[in-house]
This record gives C-alpha cells, sequence and structure tokens, in this order.
C-alpha cells in the first residue's frame, strides 16, 4: 500500500493530501454529533447523482415518451425499480437532513464571523436542493405531477411584478405542456447538478478553509479528533446504516408511478406536493383570501420569500454573535420559525 | 326640379314610418292566446300562418265570413284529414326541397301504413295523427329538447295514449310503459338519461308506427345487437323458431319487459329460458350446460387473475400491462354470451378456451411480480444484514480507535 501510495504521489503529487488528512480536526463537545450531518448530505447528494446518472440511460423526456420511459424502467428494466425508489427516498432525505444541518447551523451560530460566505453557499445549496426535487417531481409526467407542477408554478406566478414573468419563464407558456417538461429536465440534470457541484465545491473548500465552528459559550471536550480516520469512520457507520435504510425503504415502499397526465381530465381530489414544500401549501390554503388591501395568497407567498431572505442574511443580522457573544432572540426566533413549518408540515400531512 | 325631388323624399319617408305592408290576420283578434302558445313554432317562424293549415279569410272582419267553409275554411281537422293537412305540404317534394330540402318527404306515406294511419283511414278520431306527437301551434323541430317527438320526451309522448286510461275500451296491451321502465333499455334511458338507448320509435318506426312481425324482430334488434342476430339467423333456431311461428329474440328475452341477462338463462333450470321448448337432459339441454360451464370457468378464471393482479398491485408492483392485457379475457366472455347465440357447443368453447388461456397468461404474469415481489424482500434482508453487519463492524472499529486515542491522553 505504501509502495502504491509513493508511485502515486510521485506522479500525481498526493502529499497535500495526506497533510491536508492528517491536520484537519473536528471539535469535541457536546454538540459535536450534528456535525455528522453535512457528511450525511454529501453521500446522499453522491447517492443521488449515481441513480440520477442510471435512470438519465433509460429516461426519455418527452410528453409521449416520459410516462411510458418512467413505466419501463419500474417494470421492465433489471433494478430500475431499485434505482428509481432510492433515488426518490434519498432525495427526501436528503432535503430532510439539510434542513436539520442548516437549523443546528443556525442554532449553533455557525453562521459568524468568518463563515458568512459559508452559510451563504449552505443556503443556495438547500435551494438549489428544493428546485432539485420541484424539477425532477414533474419528469414522471404522470398525474399527480402534471397537477402539482401546474398548482406549484401558479404559486409562483403570484408573485407581484415578476410572478407573471415567472411563471412563463418556468412552463414556457400559459399552461404545463411538453415545453414546461422539457425546461424541468434541461433544469433537473444539466443546470441544478452544475450549479450543485459549484456551491458544494465552495461550500467544501470554505469549510477547510476555516475549519469547524464550536458555538459560542461552548466547552470543548479535550483534544479535536482527527478527520481520518476517527470522524470518518464514524460517517462511514452512519452512511452504511442510511444505505441499509433506503434499500428498506425502496423494497417495501417502491416510488409509485400514478395515471399518465391527462390536460383534460379534473385534477386528482388529495393533490399535494411533495412533503419538503408542504408548509408553504398549507399556509397559501389557510391564508384568508385579502387580508387588509392585500391578496392573502400574494402575501403568503412574499411572506415565506421574505422568512428564506432573512434566513439567508442573519449572518449580518445577528450583531452579538458575531461579537462571540450570546443572541438569545434569534435561538428563539430559530425555534418558533421550526415550530411553525414542522406544525404546518405535519398539518397538510394529515389533511 | 328641387321640389319634385323633396315630394319625392316626403313620400318614401312616409311610406317607410308606416312600414311594411304586414299581412292582416283576424284570427287573432280571437285566438290570441294561440299566439302565445306558437311563440317558438317553426312554421310561424318561417313565415306560415293561421289560414295556411286552417283555411278561412284572414282579412274578413267579420267571424261568419273568416271562417266560412266557402273561403276555404276547414277548422280542426281530425284523423286522416290533419294528416292530410300535414301532408299537404310535407308530401310536396317541390315545396319541401325550397323550405327544408334535408327532411324526408315520405311521412305521409308511411302513416297510411301504421296502425295509428289505418285506424284514422277508418274514421277513428282518437287515433294518434300528427300533431299528437308534434304538437299543433308550438311545433318544434324534432332535434329540439323541448320537442314531445325528441328523443328526450318520445316515451313521455307514446305513453300519454298508451296507457290503461286512453286505451279503454281497445283491445291492445296498455302494460308497455311500466315493462320498458323494468327492462334495459328503459333503466338506461330513463334512469341514466342515455339518449342511445332504444325507445318506443327506435322498434316500432316513427311515422309507419307498427308492431313488428315476427320476421322483422331479428331485423329490429340486429340493427344494434347485430352479432346475436346474424348469429341466431345462421343457427339452426331460426328454421325451427320459423316453424313454430315464433319471434326470434323476444320469445327468449321479451320485448318490452327486456330484462339484463345472466348465464343461468341458459338451460331449463329455474331461470333457464329453453324450458319453453326443451326437456331437462335432451342433447340441446346437455349442450348449454356445457356452454354455461365453459362461460363460468372463464368467469372464475378472470376473477382469479383480477385477484392476482389486486395483491400485486397492493405491494407496488406495476400490473398495468397485464391489467390491460386481461380485457381481452373480459372481451371473449362477452363474446362467448354472444355466441350462445349460434347455438354451437364447439364455437363457443372456442371463444372461451381463448379468453381462458389469456386469463392464465394474466394470471401467470400476476403470479410472477408477486415472486419478484418476494425476491426483492429476500435481497432487502440479505442486503440489509450484510449492510448492518459492516456497520456493526465499523462501529465497533471506531470504538476501538476512540478509545485508543483516549488511553494515548492529551
Amino acid at each position: 500500500m505504501d509502495r502504491l501510495w509513493a508511485w502515486l504521489d510521485d506522479r500525481v503529487g498526493l502529499e497535500p493530501v495526506r497533510h491536508l488528512m492528517a491536520q484537519k480536526t473536528v471539535p469535541r463537545h457536546r454538540h459535536s454529533i450534528f456535525y455528522y450531518l453535512g457528511g450525511m448530505a454529501l453521500f446522499l447528494f453522491i447517492i443521488q447523482l449515481g441513480t440520477g446518472l442510471l435512470l438519465l440511460l433509460y429516461y426519455e423526456p418527452g410528453v409521449s415518451t416520459a410516462y411510458e420511459s418512467v413505466r419501463r424502467i419500474s417494470g421492465e428494466i433489471p433494478f430500475g425499480w431499485l434505482i428509481r425508489s432510492i433515488h426518490r427516498w434519498s432525495a427526501d432525505i436528503f432535503i430532510g437532513v439539510l434542513a436539520v444541518h442548516m437549523f443546528t447551523a443556525y442554532q449553533m451560530k455557525a453562521y459568524r464571523r468568518p463563515r458568512e460566505v459559508t452559510w451563504l453557499t449552505g443556503v443556495a445549496l438547500f435551494g438549489v436542493a428544493l428546485a432539485f426535487g420541484f424539477s425532477g417531481y414533474l419528469l414522471p409526467w404522470d398525474d399527480i405531477a402534471y397537477f402539482a407542477t401546474s398548482v406549484g408554478t401558479q404559486v409562483a406566478g403570484v408573485f407581484p411584478l415578476v410572478g407573471k414573468a415567472l411563471l412563463q419563464l418556468m412552463r414556457g407558456g400559459e399552461d404545463v405542456t411538453g415545453a414546461t417538461l422539457a425546461r424541468f429536465f434541461a433544469l433537473h440534470v444539466v443546470v441544478l447538478p452544475f450549479a450543485a457541484l459549484g456551491l458544494l465545491g465552495l461550500h467544501l473548500l470554505l469549510v477547510q478553509r476555516h475549519g469547524m465552528s464550536v458555538p459560542p459559550g461552548v466547552t470543548e471536550k479535550g483534544r479535536p479528533r482527527p478527520f481520518f480516520p476517527d470522524f470518518l469512520m464514524h460517517d462511514l457507520v452512519g452512511w452504511t446504516l442510511a444505505l441499509a435504510l433506503l434499500a428498506a425503504l425502496a423494497a417495501l415502499l417502491p416510488a409509485g408511478l400514478g395515471p399518465k397526465a391527462d390536460p383534460f381530465a379534473s385534477a386528482p381530489a388529495d393533490i399535494k406536493p411533495e412533503w419538503y414544500f408542504y408548509a408553504p401549501f398549507q399556509q397559501l390554503k389557510m391564508i384568508p383570501a385579502h387580508i387588509g388591501p392585500f391578496e392573502g395568497e400574494v402575501l403568503g407567498a412574499v411572506g415565506f420569500a421574505v422568512l428564506g431572505l432573512l434566513f439567508a442574511l442573519v449572518p449580518f443580522l445577528d450583531r452579538r454573535a458575531a461579537r462571540e457573544e450570546s443572541s438569545r432572540a434569534f435561538s428563539i426566533a430559530g425555534w418558533v420559525v421550526f415550530i411553525y413549518l414542522v406544525g404546518l408540515t405535519c398539518y397538510a400531512w394529515l389533511h | 326640379m328641387l321640389r319634385l325631388a323633396a315630394l319625392t323624399a316626403l313620400l318614401l319617408a312616409a311610406h317607410s314610418a308606416g312600414g311594411e305592408d304586414a299581412p292582416v290576420n283576424t284570427c287573432v283578434d280571437c285566438h290570441g292566446d294561440l299566439l302565445e302558445e306558437a311563440g317558438g313554432d317553426i312554421h310561424r317562424a318561417a313565415g306560415f300562418s293561421c289560414v295556411d293549415c286552417h283555411g278561412g279569410d284572414p282579412r274578413a272582419e267579420e267571424q261568419d265570413r273568416a271562417m266560412s267553409p266557402a273561403r276555404g275554411y276547414v277548422g280542426v281537422p281530425t284523423a286522416m284529414a290533419a294528416a292530410n293537412m300535414c301532408g299537404h305540404c310535407h308530401s310536396d317534394i317541390e315545396r319541401m326541397r325550397v323550405i327544408n330540402p334535408r327532411l324526408p318527404t315520405d311521412q305521409l306515406a308511411q302513416y297510411r301504413t301504421s296502425d295509428h294511419g289505418k285506424l284514422a283511414a277508418r274514421g277513428d278520431e282518437k287515433v294518434a295523427t300528427c300533431v299528437s306527437c308534434h304538437g299543433s301551434h308550438g311545433v318544434r323541430p324534432v332535434g329540439d329538447p323541448a320537442s314531445p317527438a325528441g328523443k328526450s320526451r318520445v316515451v313521455e309522448t307514446c305513453s300519454g295514449c298508451h296507457n290503461p286510461s286512453y286505451m279503454e275500451g281497445r283491445s291492445i296491451p296498455t302494460d308497455q310503459l311500466p315493462k320498458y321502465e323494468q327492462s334495459v333499455h328503459g333503466r338506461k334511458r330513463l334512469e341514466e338519461r342515455d339518449l342511445a338507448a332504444p325507445a318506443c320509435n327506435d322498434c316500432h318506426g316513427n311515422h309507419g308506427a307498427a308492431p313488428p312481425g315476427v320476421s322483422a324482430v331479428t331485423h329490429v334488434c340486429g340493427r344494434c345487437h347485430a352479432t346475436q342476430a346474424e348469429l341466431f339467423e345462421g343457427s339452426t333456431h331460426a328454421s325451427h323458431f320459423r316453424d313454430f311461428d315464433a319471434p326470434p329474440c323476444t320469445t327468449c328475452h321479451n320485448h318490452h319487459e327486456i330484462l339484463a341477462t345472466s348465464d343461468d338463462m341458459l338451460g331449463t333450470g329455474e331461470r333457464g329460458v329453453c324450458s319453453a321448448c326443451h326437456t331437462p337432459g335432451d342433447p340441446c339441454d346437455e349442450a348449454t350446460k356445457a356452454m354455461k360451464a365453459g362461460m363460468t370457468r372463464l368467469g372464475e378464471r378472470i376473477e382469479q387473475a383480477h385477484d392476482a393482479l389486486d395483491r400485486a398491485r397492493r405491494l407496488g408492483m406495476d400490473v398495468e400491462r397485464p391489467t390491460f392485457e386481461l380485457a381481452g379475457s373480459e372481451d371473449a366472455l362477452v363474446r362467448a354470451r354472444a355466441t350462445i347465440h349460434a347455438f354451437s357447443e364447439e364455437r363457443t368453447e372456442a371463444v372461451v378456451k381463448d379468453g381462458v388461456e389469456i386469463a392464465t397468461a394474466v394470471e401467470t404474469s400476476a403470479e410472477s411480480k408477486l415472486a419478484e415481489y418476494q425476491y426483492r424482500r429476500r435481497g432487502l434482508a440479505v442486503a440489509a444484514a450484510m449492510l448492518l453487519l459492516f456497520a456493526g463492524l465499523l462501529a465497533l472499529r471506531a470504538h476501538r480507535l476512540e478509545k485508543r486515542r483516549l488511553q494515548d491522553g492529551p
């Protein structure tokens, strides 16, 4: 092994990698378990890329081919059902892990100086993950996908000033058609992967540059843990368990496929978006038609956009954390928003 | 010159102010209420007036003169006279070509051949004439849903006369409507509002309405049930029925009370319709037993296939293709039920065999999906066990490493 390493080092120059691996450490304290979430998200993203590439071998975008190709993947291609189901389930878990990763990073004040850009790339990555989910949902071209996309893009259309243009841009016309499918496909397999890889590269680079953040007021327990092999071995345990969970979900609850999309059919009664859009979906359902001089739907959509913007800009708003001081107001606000979003999601799930 | 032009303009203006010369119609002075009734009347819309049907002099101020037979007044004609009155225009090919070239012109000729027409010719004043079905002053096109002769109202119109009250003293049956209401046709038409389902006129004709004769029954039913009619005409039963002067179709299925068919109608059993001519155990009874057994077998195989497909579907397996293929088997069952009209055991069995083969293939396909599901679960169990073992080993290794680090100290 040493000879192989020496051979490769001689030709590729692996010494900086060895140095990085030897030097990289992870702080040890009572919240260090949350450091595994980033690695878990990265693992699930790699699963997404791998299974996505395999699906791409057989998926055929187009109104007359998309549904049929997905049916073929699920029913005829050997292990196609497994690959598609893992892609579907790992997307759900990926976004869930990302959400928890962001929430814990928020509560641990990991956004404070000098990690503001790391935070921003993380928020952008979460946005890209949601866009992955939204665009991927339409690709099977079944009835739920079609009508959920109709409703989802319609929400984008209510934004003041840019709404109409955004709706046209997303749909490629007035309605959800083959043009929408083509756009969503291009977005899902070209634009978003490039954006995700770029943002992820920058995010990881900045994590290496600044190291892991220790929350203010938290005392470290002894010497930091070496990343390699100690931390990575724990990561591997989590990844292996995640893989087992994905296999179980894929086998017991394989990704379904409804009837083919029919624009002339009436929308299914229980139409819902993916779980990670339940909160805004439920908010828009519950909001009154008019609130004062404003339309409720517009206010709800704009409210969520403002909430996202505030979340992204928190490193610049939380001045106390920047001074390494306790900022309880932001912690409490974070919990309030978290409980509100989880509450809305649970409500939508149950109704 | 200018004065002449001004005078001409003045005269023209005075003429226009008085409007066009509307035809004088003194009938409405007394019969104004009929104008209301004739609001949507197709004839009025086409420019026809009272006098075109009733004759008389609409310019006369006095009733005697206006309604004088000498001036062509015919009053309210009844029986054949009423039909002739309508036929005066509607049988005139050249006139109808101008007014509505799409309208047939043989209504009167057909009416004369109908039971209604024959009775009318004999002076029966209660019998249906044109106005009985189409109305008199509010005649609407047959395509108009409000027309009593239209598809949506024809049953109501016929039963307006064909009921015990109106037909009192006549020898014809009057239970057609209650029987029709119980029939598959009536339920479709009256309960499901399916206008494609046959109504009275679809079997009896319109203007030439009459009960179909024995020889015509197959043709009447065969207009919709073509396959069954063709098979029956090619069977040995066709000549037997003719020999016994028994009407085909209706002998087994009734006429107005045509109930939903079932396989139990085959044979000489409790609900069997063959017992009218056959005895239990005769060769024909044995043949119908075999046909019925074949259809029962096919029905059971279809049920089994459905059951297997449902089980596979509930487990998340893709069974759309076999589900589609099973439609072929269900179609075979329908064809087998039609084929019994050929009264050939071999022909029915051939169709049943086709259906059973499809249903068996579908069931095999569904079972293979269920087997695949079990294979997936076994594969999952092995994969999960291996992954958990690997995770356990890694966790053990990580724990030892952690312990060693702690022993090494800060």
